[in-house]
């Protein structure tokens, strides 16, 4: 079965802006997935009906062959690309928050990685740097044995430090036989070298989707090359 | 997951309530301490603590639904929507979790105003009550056909059901504000006033009656009428959150 499967799948929002467009996708088990796009083509919505924070004008998107919902939020493990958090809460407050609601969270991995970056768990979310902020996200995030997880723009408004830190924690804690990742970005450059299959969407619609390899043997070139001269802007 | 739901509503709110709560209960204490041990050199002292005091009492009224509306906004349609709603939790859960709270801290406010009372008499009023308690309970049973304990019981039954309109109210304005996300405190403010002010005309009119049997008939088609309001409103609510819920 496919962990992701999207049909005729159309978001509009009000005033008529079309998201996207009957959008029909296919995602197997066990993969690296870039969604690749340039800003506002869909990326963030398509990973929010996922997630089953907006809801679909037209179509149906299926996790592991269930509708979004709380069986389906159980395996998916998201990242949004906001702050999300409380900010009067500690980082520990924030490992009880997660061990109360997900059964796969992992706290000693979360504690661990937390002691690797020399954060103090009884340190307010408020008073950390917005890189810390993030990555305090991001390792809530990887610390849990999910099913799928889902990333949108991990690497976006971070130094390249923190970028090299965010993809190194998402590959040390990915166990490939047992869960598949979905990474939002425009930054294509930075994660190419770590995705198997890249979806590349425009304007609500899927463009390409193939593994990393064809693409490069199809065009001959990254395929951040490829996304440059098929999108270029003049 | 509910009560995990519930306890994380509760600790959200909390510092803000109970500080309000409790500043409310010392001043009136303190304003009846003066009070009765008045002379005319603590009429100043008084009258800046009743000030304080009637200050307090509109922020608490006023604060206890700013608070928990803030609260539920936040948690459902602004930053924080996007870690609750990413919870294995139902969206039937989300909602009564909150409508527990709001229950709660209701009761409790008006616990704390019944205290106030209490304090600023100096425990007069406690003392009076006591006196003509057998009084009171003659004439509730000879106008109204009901006992002073009964009275006692519906009228706590009538809290708990009002806090449950107030919340399922405030989910409600919450999402019809959703719609409108660049004007989202303007239509949520104006909605929820516009509730109250409505229902309110309706508190003050179930009163404005010539006899006692009036009265009661009012009172008990007011109840009732607030108990199909909190469920029709919950499941427009539930509707909404389950097939209209964008977090944009």
């Amino acid at each position: 079965m496919n962990i992701l499967d999207c049909h005729d799948l159309t978001k509009i929002y009000p005033g008529q802006t079309t998201a996207l467009d009957h959008i029909n996708l296919s995602c197997a088990d066990g993969k690296i997935i870039g969604l690749l796009g340039p800003n506002g083509s869909g990326k963030t919505t398509l990973v929010k009906l996922i997630q089953g924070l907006l809801t679909p004008t037209e179509g149906e998107v299926l996790i592991d062959g269930k509708k979004p919902g709380p069986e389906t939020k159980a395996m998916v493990s998201y990242l949004p690309d906001l702050m999300s958090f409380d900010e009067s809460m500690k980082i520990r407050d924030l490992f009880w928050l997660y061990q109360d609601f997900y059964a796969d969270f992992d706290k000693s991995r979360a504690e661990d990685m937390i002691q690797k970056l020399q954060l103090d768990p009884s340190e307010k979310i408020k008073l950390l740097s917005k890189g810390n902020k993030e990555k305090v996200q991001l390792i809530l995030c990887m610390a849990r044995n999910a099913r799928l997880y889902l990333l949108d723009e991990p690497i976006g408004g971070v130094d390249p430090a923190t970028r090299d830190f965010i993809l190194h924690t998402i590959l040390s804690n990915y166990q490939r036989d047992k869960a598949s990742i979905l990474i939002s970005t425009h930054l294509i450059a930075d994660v190419e070298n770590i995705l198997d299959e890249a979806i590349i969407i425009q304007k609500g619609h899927i463009q390409l989707h193939e593994s990393v390899e064809t693409i490069r043997e199809q065009y001959g070139c990254s395929v951040n090359e490829y996304f440059k001269e098929a999108f270029k802007c003049y | 997951m509910l009560l995990k739901l519930f306890k994380y509503d509760m600790k959200s709110v909390s510092p803000a309530l109970l500080l309000i709560f409790g500043a409310t209960l010392i001043l009136s204490y303190i304003s009846g301490k003066i009070m009765y041990d008045y002379d005319q050199s603590s009429l100043i002292l008084f009258q800046v603590f009743n000030l304080l005091l009637f200050g307090m009492f509109f922020v608490s009224s006023i604060g206890i639904h700013v608070v928990l509306i803030r609260r539920y906004n936040q948690r459902m349609y602004l930053d924080q929507a996007y870690l609750y709603n990413s919870l294995p939790v139902s969206k039937d859960q989300l909602m009564v979790s909150h409508i527990l709270a709001y229950v709660v801290w209701d009761v409790l406010s008006q616990v704390m105003l019944g205290l106030s009372l209490l304090f600023l008499s100096d425990m007069a009023i406690y003392d009076q009550f006591i006196d003509h308690k057998e009084g009171l309970n003659s004439m509730l049973l000879q106008n109204f056909d009901i006992s002073l304990n009964g009275l006692i019981g519906f009228s706590f039954a009538f809290i708990i059901l009002q806090a449950l309109l107030y919340a399922v109210f405030c989910h409600f304005t919450s999402a019809i504000a959703n719609f409108f996300p660049t004007k989202r405190t303007m239509v949520l403010v104006l909605c929820y006033a516009a509730g109250i002010i409505v229902y309110s005309i309706c508190l003050v009119n179930v009163g404005s009656v010539s006899s006692a049997d009036d009265l009661k008939n009012n009172v008990l088609w007011l109840f009732f009428v607030t108990a199909i309001l909190v469920l029709v409103i919950y499941l427009i609510n539930r509707y909404l959150l389950k097939r209209k819920y964008n977090l944009i």
